[in-house]
């Protein structure tokens, strides 16, 4: 073994001997100096930046406006504070004269007001007398404003400007973060609070790390090891070597090993350098930065085998490095095109949401666009559609809540955004019914509040709406058969939401989720680790009827049937509990800590179904309380499933399939498949198996934001608002290209050893 | 051949194939058979390409044999543990350039299974006996081709082996460290150590071993002692001779004539490969009998260069199909 250590200890005594491993080390130095005087500081946020204004205009404008109103207002009372100049600026914007901009009357207004906000007088009682303040906001006033420090003064005045004019100005955290550079700030505070500012820094530091250490880093140590395993075995050194009594297999992976230190020493110092940073400077001491080490000199053993198979067969190391680079392009070509046709075209058309319409099967695909089942040509037709083109392409997405099935009125009834986005829904959008009657063509109706979440039909037919924002019910003239109606006018004003209870309860905080007992017409909501039983009264109105803390701050997804509530929590934990006292009946964990993305309850209460973002299926049944042992084909596949109303689970293991099962039997009764594109095809027969079998060391980039980030399944939502399980989410495949890469690396590592014992020298 | 033999080769072949599918062979070693004594220098000779190089490498086990038995220190040849003993030096050998003199021996030392410590002990002797002691710190980079041998040597010697193989040992080094590096090989000797000489440097080798075998072509020509192969069919008689050059030319057999040229008038400077002394007398007399004079007669021993050209021209020549080696066993006589 000493023989075997040896070596690699040459190779350490030959990286440091190397001139450009001590140019990298000076690079990375120069590197981390330059990072060293840029940090973050926290402080009050209670001054006005114009970022924080959406419409500088409209908010001049309307201080304009109430500066003329005879009631107090804060606009008035704020207007007499300003200068006479400036008020003539803003008057002349109003009126649109001297072509006067927006812009210079907003920086002097912005000055102006970031002044006032130091004096006691800004707020006004009467003047903000219909304009309520905050959580934060009222302490302080109780307090008296002449109480207060100047920061707490300027925060409260921030607070109050904050209330009187919320679509105007964006409200803030208590606390601002902003960037500084030896010292001084740079820009406005940050669109994030520290909590958030933990995983943008985490990601940069990933993208950084991933460009430096993964991607160039790995490169240069190509180029500088690739005559290493050439020159051992020239004639009269691989000689030297031989005539020891030593194996010639573990003489050239002492060899490998030692080759790997030069990735090694310039990724432990840059790793170990950033980490220092980032916990210096950011106060985020993620010892797991540190496993990335090995994980990039992993990367680099990968790449790294590929060199010194060549550099035994042809001992010339410039053959070494062309070879490695072919190798490197034949895994991107594999990788990427993968991604694209996963990305672009494949995934855009998996089903999201299945939904059972008496005999019919409809199901809405990720892009947002809905098929239903044509069992006559067994093939998916598009239906639920206006009409005017909003068929997704090329992997927009159209952000949508539902479709259901209303069985009632034979309808479906979806929220839906009439714009293409990122993934995820704000909440904000369209209620929108199809009438099979009408080839279930999409009519639009009235608008719902901002941040509803779910939808529900109640069994008079009503549309029952839910999100953080409160519970509404849709009243009036309207149904929803004349919601759906051709002749009365969208946005009519005949149909609105009203707030549907319960009472003192003008809003949940999210993370929020709800289901509605298809039986019972009964709500579980969970609201911020509680879980809420909500039970309509005679009016209608929802009064809470029990409620239990949870002790979690993990999203979560509601089912409720029968007499059983299942909680799926975003740590992959499944909790039970009896619908009418809340009690816990069980715990699960079913995949480790995979987020869970739909769940579904058999109306009668019997199975409950979680579909995880690792597009694997759970099932619970609540006859015996444990995990239903079922064959469940697709795992791994699966995209959606729901319930038939005779308590069949279906389950969409892949575009264009449908399954469904009884699960008394375990049997497959009925399957919706229709026949495979070629695309489709390539893709199964040809695409994946060539990927499954290829090494992936381009995606170890997932170990690296898994180890940052903790999180398997990061979501896509980049705008701003409530996360939410539903969403589609990244899934990081984290495991299968370390298993992968490793059985490369080993057969690899096998047949270059294979034939240096073969091989005469 | 004895238990005492460090090396031992019997009938061993090679075989080497060439080409896009391996279908050419070339056959490097046809057969050859030997073995070296404890204690005994002995050097393998033969010109570029003979197969002595393959050879050792098949006792190191940095080759593979295709027939035949080879052992070294009793172990069959590629075993590991036979190594173990062993000192080599490569012929062009390569240090990597990153070393100096000082870790260059801890590297390979450490590689034969030296411990820092011991290697630490062991080294300054090392380079001062190659000349190199002051010399350990400098990069090799800076070593002259001569510095690299001695540096080798001691590489070879530092684990302090029973057995030393050294191909080409005095390859590029001056005449002043060859005569160095035959000191230390003698040196070596006396200590007991065995030696294994593969070299093209026959002066070096005729000063140096005890024992020599010459490979021509895969095939082994002789096995022996230096002074029997110098002795062989190779010596030579000088003669001045007076006489008529026509008569003098009848007389003698022109198969021996080594040399002719005149040395005045109807002198004439002959060599002849006459050694045996009834061979000589029988000269001498046909010559008298026919009024040559003979003025002078110089019996001459070849050197091991001249013996050993003349034994690769003759069995070149020879194409009659004698595939045994020459044992030779004493002056003159072949078995």
């Amino acid at each position: 073994m000493k023989a075997y250590l040896a070596v690699i200890k040459d190779s350490f005594r030959e990286a440091f001997a190397s001139r450009v491993l001590w140019i990298l080390l000076v690079l990375i130095t120069l590197l981390l100096l330059l990072l060293a005087p840029l940090g973050v500081k926290d402080e009050v946020a209670a001054t006005l930046s114009r970022g924080d204004i959406s419409t500088g205009s409209e908010f001049s404008n309307k201080l304009v406006e109430q500066s003329r109103s005879e009631r107090p207002l804060p606009g008035k009372h704020i207007w007499q504070m300003l200068p006479r100049d400036l008020q003539e600026q803003m008057t002349q914007l109003q009126a649109g004269e001297n072509g006067r901009s927006s812009f210079r009357v907003l920086k002097p207004l912005i000055k102006k007001l970031n002044e006032l906000l130091a004096r006691t007088d800004f707020y006004d009682e009467a003047a903000w007398s219909r304009y309520p303040l905050g959580e934060e906001a009222r302490p302080l006033l109780e307090r008296g404003v002449s109480n207060l420090s100047e920061t707490e003064l300027k925060r409260f005045n921030r607070l109050a400007l904050d209330a009187a004019y919320p679509a105007d100005i964006r409200s803030v955290p208590e606390m601002a973060t902003r960037v500084v550079y030896f010292g001084y700030e740079m820009g406005g505070p940050l669109p994030a609070d520290r909590e958030k500012m933990r995983d943008v820094v985490l990601t940069v530091l990933m993208q950084v790390m991933t460009l430096l250490v993964g991607v160039l880093g790995v490169f240069v140590a190509i180029l500088v090891t690739a005559s290493i395993i050439p020159h051992m075995f020239e004639s009269g050194a691989i000689d030297l070597m031989l005539s020891r009594p030593l194996s010639r297999s573990l003489l050239f992976l002492s060899k490998f090993i030692g080759g790997c230190t030069f990735i090694l020493l310039n990724s432990a110092y840059l790793i170990t350098g950033l980490w220092l940073y980032v916990g210096l400077r950011f106060d985020i001491w993620s010892n797991k930065l540190l496993l990335c080490i090995p994980v990039f000199l992993f990367l680099f053993a990968i790449y790294y085998s590929v060199s010194a198979f060549a550099g035994v067969v042809w001992k010339n190391a410039v053959v070494s490095v062309v070879i490695t680079i072919l190798f490197w392009a034949a895994c991107f070509t594999v990788g990427t095109s993968k991604e694209v046709v996963e990305t672009i075209f494949l995934n855009p058309e998996r089903f999201a949401v299945l939904v059972p319409a008496g005999e019919s099967l409809l199901a809405a695909n990720k892009s947002g666009q809905t098929f239903q089942w044509q069992p006559d040509d067994h093939t998916w037709q598009p239906v639920f559609t206006s009409g005017s083109g909003d068929a997704g392409l090329l992997g927009l997405i159209y952000p949508m809540v539902g479709p259901i099935y209303d069985s009632q009125a034979d309808q479906l009834v979806a929220i839906a955004s009439s714009r293409p986005g990122v993934p995820g829904f704000a909440g904000s959008g369209t209620i929108v019914v199809g009438k099979r009657s009408n080839d279930w063509e999409r009519i639009p109706s009235i608008s719902t509040p901002p941040g509803t979440q779910t939808l529900f039909i109640e069994s008079e037919g009503t549309i029952l709406i839910a999100g953080a924002v409160g519970i509404f019910r849709l009243e009036g003239e309207s149904n929803t058969e004349q919601v759906a109606g051709n002749d009365v006018a969208p946005q009519g004003k005949a149909a609105k939401f009203v707030e549907a209870g319960p009472e003192g309860t003008d809003s949940w905080s999210p993370p929020f989720a709800a289901d509605r007992n298809p039986q019972n017409g009964n709500l579980a909501i969970f609201s911020r680790g509680t879980l809420n039983l909500l039970k309509p009264s005679d009016d209608g109105r929802f009064t809470i009827d029990q409620t239990t803390d949870l002790e979690t701050k993990e999203l979560a997804l509601v089912a409720y049937a029968g007499k059983t509530i299942l909680v799926a929590l975003g740590s992959g934990e499944i909790r039970t509990f009896d619908a009418e006292t809340l009690k816990p009946t069980g715990s699960f964990q079913p995949f480790d800590r995979d987020k869970p993305q739909q769940v579904a309850a058999s109306p009668n209460g019997r199975w409950f179904t979680v579909q995880f973002h690792n597009n694997k299926t759970w099932t619970f049944d609540t006859k015996t309380g444990e995990p239903l042992v079922t064959d469940i084909a697709g795992q791994g596949n699966i995209s959606a499933v729901a319930y038939t109303a005779d308590n069949k689970l279906l389950v969409a293991d892949r575009y264009p399939r449908v399954l469904e099962y009884d699960l008394e039997t375990g049997n497959v009764t009925r399957r919706f498949e229709a026949g495979s594109g070629r695309l489709e095809l390539f893709y199964r027969y040809v695409l994946n198996p060539i990927y499954t079998v290829f090494p992936k060391p381009g995606e170890l980039d997932s170990m690296v934001l898994y180890l940052l980030t903790d999180e398997k399944t990061p979501s896509l939502d980049i705008k701003k608002g409530p996360e939410n399980l539903q969403d589609e989410r990244a899934t990081l495949n984290i495991w299968e290209p370390v298993w992968s890469n490793l059985a490369f690396l080993a057969v690899m590592l096998g047949l270059t050893c294979l034939y240096i014992e073969r091989k005469d020298f | 051949m004895s238990d005492a033999s460090m090396i031992i080769v019997d009938d061993v072949r090679k075989t080497y194939r060439d080409g896009l599918f391996r279908r050419q062979k070339v056959e490097a070693l046809k057969g050859v058979s030997f073995d070296v004594k404890r204690g005994e220098v002995f050097g393998l000779l033969g010109p570029n390409g003979a197969g002595k190089t393959t050879l050792i490498k098949i006792l190191l086990g940095i080759v593979r044999k295709t027939g035949g038995q080879a052992t070294l220190l009793g172990r069959p040849a590629g075993e590991r543990a036979g190594r173990q003993r062993v000192g080599y030096l490569p012929e062009g050998h390569r240090i990597p350039q990153h070393l100096n003199g000082n870790t260059a021996l801890e590297y390979y030392g450490s590689l034969s299974g030296l411990s820092l410590s011991q290697i630490r002990q062991r080294r300054p002797e090392s380079l001062a006996t190659v000349g190199l002691a002051e010399w350990g710190k400098m990069s090799v980079k800076k070593y002259s081709k001569g510095m690299l041998q001695r540096l080798g040597l001691a590489q070879a010697m530092l684990h302090n082996p029973d057995l030393l193989i050294l191909d080409e040992p005095t390859d590029g080094v001056d005449p002043v460290g060859r005569a160095e590096m035959r000191e230390i090989l003698a040196r070596l000797k006396s200590q007991g150590k065995s030696i294994f000489l593969n070299s093209h440097m026959l002066q070096e080798v005729e000063l140096v071993c005890d024992r020599v075998a010459i490979l021509h072509k895969g095939k082994l020509r002789h096995v022996g002692d230096v002074k029997d192969i110098t002795t062989l069919s190779g010596a030579e008689t000088e003669f001045l001779l007076e006489g008529s050059e026509e008569t003098i030319r009848g007389i003698i057999d022109k198969a021996a004539v080594l040399s002719w040229s005149g040395a005045g008038e109807n002198r004439f400077q002959v060599g002849l490969r006459i050694s045996a002394q009834p061979d000589v007398d029988r000269t001498v007399d046909q010559l008298r009998k026919a009024g040559i004079s003979i003025c002078r007669m110089t019996p001459r021993k070849l050197t091991l260069e001249e013996a050993f050209l003349q034994l690769i021209q003759t069995q070149t020549d020879d194409q009659s199909g004698n595939e045994q080696p020459t044992e030779i066993t004493s002056f003159g006589a072949e078995s």
